[in-house]
């Protein structure tokens, strides 16, 4: 017992004398505090904030709502048809959002309904200074989840090395000459921040000098896009953020991601020859079976989506099931 | 006594109201003691501490928590026993402030210069046993009754290395008045050469004496929230515990700097411009610096580690340090 | 000025020590003997035995009162009243009543008239020299009786193994 005491103080001290040094240490050094609210931390660009909107990118399709582990957003559409634009043309119908609505009191922030959106309608902000007083208050609205795109930073470069996104657009590519890129820089800012796509490098010209010229055409690039974001009013890292982005899209020479694709306007139906009835007569089919619908007994909803879908089939000059 | 007592009447009225004074420092000292803690705590933790209240840096944030505390409601339970449960707070308070009265701040600065000085000052410090054992019991709660217990056995063990290191000492200097003892230093601290072990024992048990970590088991904040004043709410408590606790330990570092490091003494002849009071100020601040670094430095020790560490290291240790400081004396070496 | 003050002390004494004995509550009994030490630390000092005073505090009132203390929660802890009564109080009463007055009488009359003179406060450096050379049997014999109570509550204490 006596040894052990005697060996515990042969090693007592110095143990001590480390962790009185660590401490003042950590004394003299600079405090990592940041006094919130009077300063804000950085945060990171793919911090997540709130989420927000782009309307016009919004097709209805459900997803985030049902993949929503809290079941936190409300979406109302309806349906709306468009003009046919032709004999024989299907009148196009489109989804029009009445209502969308994200409920902060639930949400999550998992990100789910934003990886999920096919069409890139819902975004990251970093933004999260928007508590409320009164619970009902947290329930964005659609106003109000459009306003938090202003907030939206640009994604972050891609390191690299890294591919980008492939997006496939609906327009041939053509390889450009090598005066292209010089020709696109003064391009305007507003549609396309880039190059018209050059996917392959022209012949004549090594691996090499194509790679330094695309450089050279993304620097120009990234140069004029800063220049026009700060002249905008932007914020200086919003406009950094937009201009590195823009520089590394012309040097790899993909579609622009950030804006997104406008709605995607459908290609037009490939026209048919007009096989079936006329318009007057397919509406007679369509009462026809309508009535029919109903003297079976069917629900009146039910009875009128199948006495339209004969119509068109009569219309389209389609077999229907069972012929 | 009456002689005395006479003496002083007579003398000068404003020279005893000026003595005295010093005890009204005692609490504008808590608060200043208790922001430097708050801050010096908050730096070795990385963070900035009190930055709010006061415009500057929080300077008046424990002045707020005493503002705070008057307003507080002072709840007793219903089996608690009135009376013991309200004198509490006057015993823990008498043992931490009567320490005072004999401590110099200069060669005549000490409200009473007793020819036994010390071991009055040592006696004094162990009436606030009895404040936590009466919380303990009057609280109507075991868990403040065993917590008290706990505490008094510790306060009561770690007495005895108190009193054999501050022996040693009064041999070193022949004299039991603190006054004499500060003198006795006027070339070397006793720290530095004559009773470094001393030194050490004297600071761990006044450590353990103030219930500080790494000995605040009694009052382990985070874990037995405060043990025996666990009942204790407003003015009871920020008076009873918590400016007595602040007053021991700056009572303790004013005795440890008066036995071992010289007191109003200055450090070096040459710096003898610089008045009595502001070296005994700088010599005191250093100890409590000392004592709130060890405090968040260390973590605290369970209470069989405490008591095996007061009576298998520290007792023994001192009986050591007065055996060599005699063979030394008697020697002549010293 | 001295006589005003030890009556006020005896007095708080006196009253001490009655309401030790009549409560019935054990530990605000102990904390009137806590009141009957400390007046008797206050006379100690009013006979200018500074030492003597303070090592009542320290011993008494810092270490025989927590005794007491200890050992009463640690056995009964009493929270509230208990019924401490015996069947012998009256006779109790008679009886220190008589002792009381036997012992005030002969104190009266031993030291009537007697005046004593203190010139100084008796320094521990006197008390020291008396302990060590005058009274140095009775000294050692203590502490050996110290020894074998020290050795005794070790032995007690110990967890039989």
């Amino acid at each position: 017992m006596n040894d052990e005491s005697k060996l515990k103080k042969a090693t007592f001290g110095t143990g001590l004398l480390k962790g009185l040094g660590i401490t003042m240490r950590h004394m003299v050094s600079k405090a990592v505090t940041v006094q919130y609210p009077d300063e804000i931390a950085p945060l990171p660009p793919r911090s997540r904030g709130v989420i927000a909107l782009k309307e016009e990118n919004c097709t209805m399709c459900m997803l985030c709502a049902r993949e929503c582990p809290d079941w936190c957003i409300y979406i109302e559409g309806h349906k709306e048809r468009r003009e046919s634009r032709g004999e024989g043309k299907r009148a196009k119908a489109f989804n029009v959002l009445d209502r969308f609505a994200i409920d902060y009191a639930l949400c999550m922030y998992c990100g789910i309904c934003v990886e999920v959106c096919p069409y890139d309608a819902l975004f990251w902000s970093p933004e999260f200074e928007y508590a409320e007083g009164d619970i009902t208050r947290l329930t964005h609205e659609m106003e109000r989840l459009e306003d938090w795109m202003r907030t939206v930073l640009p994604p972050s470069p891609l390191d690299d090395g890294a591919k980008g996104p492939e997006i496939k657009s609906a327009a041939p590519v053509v390889p450009a000459p090598a005066a292209a890129p010089a020709a696109a820089a003064p391009a305007p800012v507003e549609t396309a921040p880039g190059p018209p796509p050059a996917a392959g490098r022209p012949a004549g010209m090594s691996e090499a000098e194509f790679v330094e010229q695309r450089a050279a055409a993304g620097r120009l690039v990234r140069q004029k896009v800063y220049e026009e974001e700060i002249a905008k009013g932007s914020e200086p890292r919003i406009a950094e953020a937009r201009s590195k982005a823009a520089e590394m899209r012309a040097r790899k020479a993909t579609l622009p991601e950030t804006e997104p694709a406008p709605p995607v306007t459908p290609a037009p139906a490939p026209s048919r020859p007009a096989a079936g009835m006329s318009a007057a007569d397919a509406a007679a089919v369509r009462r026809k079976v309508y009535e029919e619908e109903i003297a079976k007994g069917s629900d009146p909803r039910i009875a009128e989506a199948r006495s339209k879908a004969a119509e068109l089939r009569a219309r389209k000059g389609t077999k229907g099931p069972g012929g | 006594m009456v002689t005395t007592l006479h003496h002083i009447l007579a003398n000068s009225i404003v020279l005893l109201a000026l003595k005295l004074g010093i005890l009204l420092l005692l609490l504008p000292a808590t608060l200043v003691v208790g922001y430097v803690e708050l801050k010096v705590m908050a730096h070795m933790q990385h963070r900035l501490g009190p930055m709010y209240a006061g415009a500057y840096h929080g300077w008046a944030q424990t002045l707020a928590d005493g503002l705070k505390f008057i307003q507080k409601e002072d709840i007793m339970a219903a089996a608690t026993d009135r009376t013991v449960f309200s004198m509490v707070p006057y015993i823990t308070m008498l043992g931490a402030a009567l320490t005072f009265v004999v401590i110099p701040f200069s060669r005549h600065g000490v409200i009473a210069n007793l020819d036994i000085g010390l071991f009055y000052a040592l006696a004094v410090s162990s009436i606030s046993v009895i404040g936590v054992l009466a919380a303990g019991w009057a609280s109507a709660n075991k868990y403040s009754l065993m917590g008290g217990l706990r505490a008094a056995a510790q306060l009561i063990a770690y007495e005895l290395p108190l009193v054999l290191a501050a022996a040693a000492v009064a041999m070193q200097a022949g004299s039991l008045s603190l006054v004499s003892i500060a003198e006795a230093q006027r070339y070397v601290p006793f720290a530095l050469w004559a009773q470094p072990l001393g030194f050490l024992i004297f600071l761990a048990a006044a450590t353990a004496e103030v219930s500080r970590t790494p000995f605040d088991m009694p009052v382990a904040e985070a874990e037995i929230i405060t043990g025996a004043f666990t009942e204790y709410s407003a003015m009871k408590f920020a008076f009873g515990l918590f400016a007595a606790e602040y007053i021991a330990m700056i009572g303790m570092s004013a005795l440890a700097a008066t036995l071992f490091l010289g007191g109003y003494v200055p450090l070096l002849p040459q710096l003898r411009f610089v008045p009595g009071p502001v070296w005994f100020l700088i010599k005191t601040g250093l100890l409590i610096f000392l004592l709130i670094w060890i405090r968040w430095t260390f973590p605290r020790l369970r209470e069989d580690q405490l008591q095996k560490f007061a009576w298998k290291v520290l007792i023994p240790l001192s009986l050591v340090n007065i055996f060599v400081t005699g063979a030394l004396k008697l020697a002549h070496w010293t | 000025m001295q006589q005003v003050v030890f009556g006020i002390v005896a007095a708080l004494i006196v009253f001490a020590a009655v309401r030790l004995v009549t409560t019935r509550n054990l530990v605000h009994g102990a904390l009137y003997l806590l009141a009957v030490l400390a007046g008797a630390a206050i006379l100690f000092l009013l006979f200018l035995a500074e030492f003597v005073a303070w090592v009542q505090v320290l011993v008494y009132i810092g270490a025989v009162v927590v005794l007491l203390l200890f050992g009463l929660m640690l056995t009964r802890a009493p929270i509230g009243n208990m019924a401490l009564d015996s069947q012998t109080r009256p006779l109790a009463a008679v009886v220190s009543l008589a002792i009381f007055g036997i012992t005030s009488t002969i104190v009266w009359k031993t030291f009537k008239g007697q005046t004593v003179h203190f010139s100084k406060p008796n320094t521990v450096d006197t008390l020291g020299r008396a302990i060590f050379s005058q009274y140095v049997l009775p000294f050692e014999i203590v502490s050996v009786v110290l020894l074998a109570a020290l050795v005794g509550a070790v032995v007690l204490a110990r967890k039989e193994e």
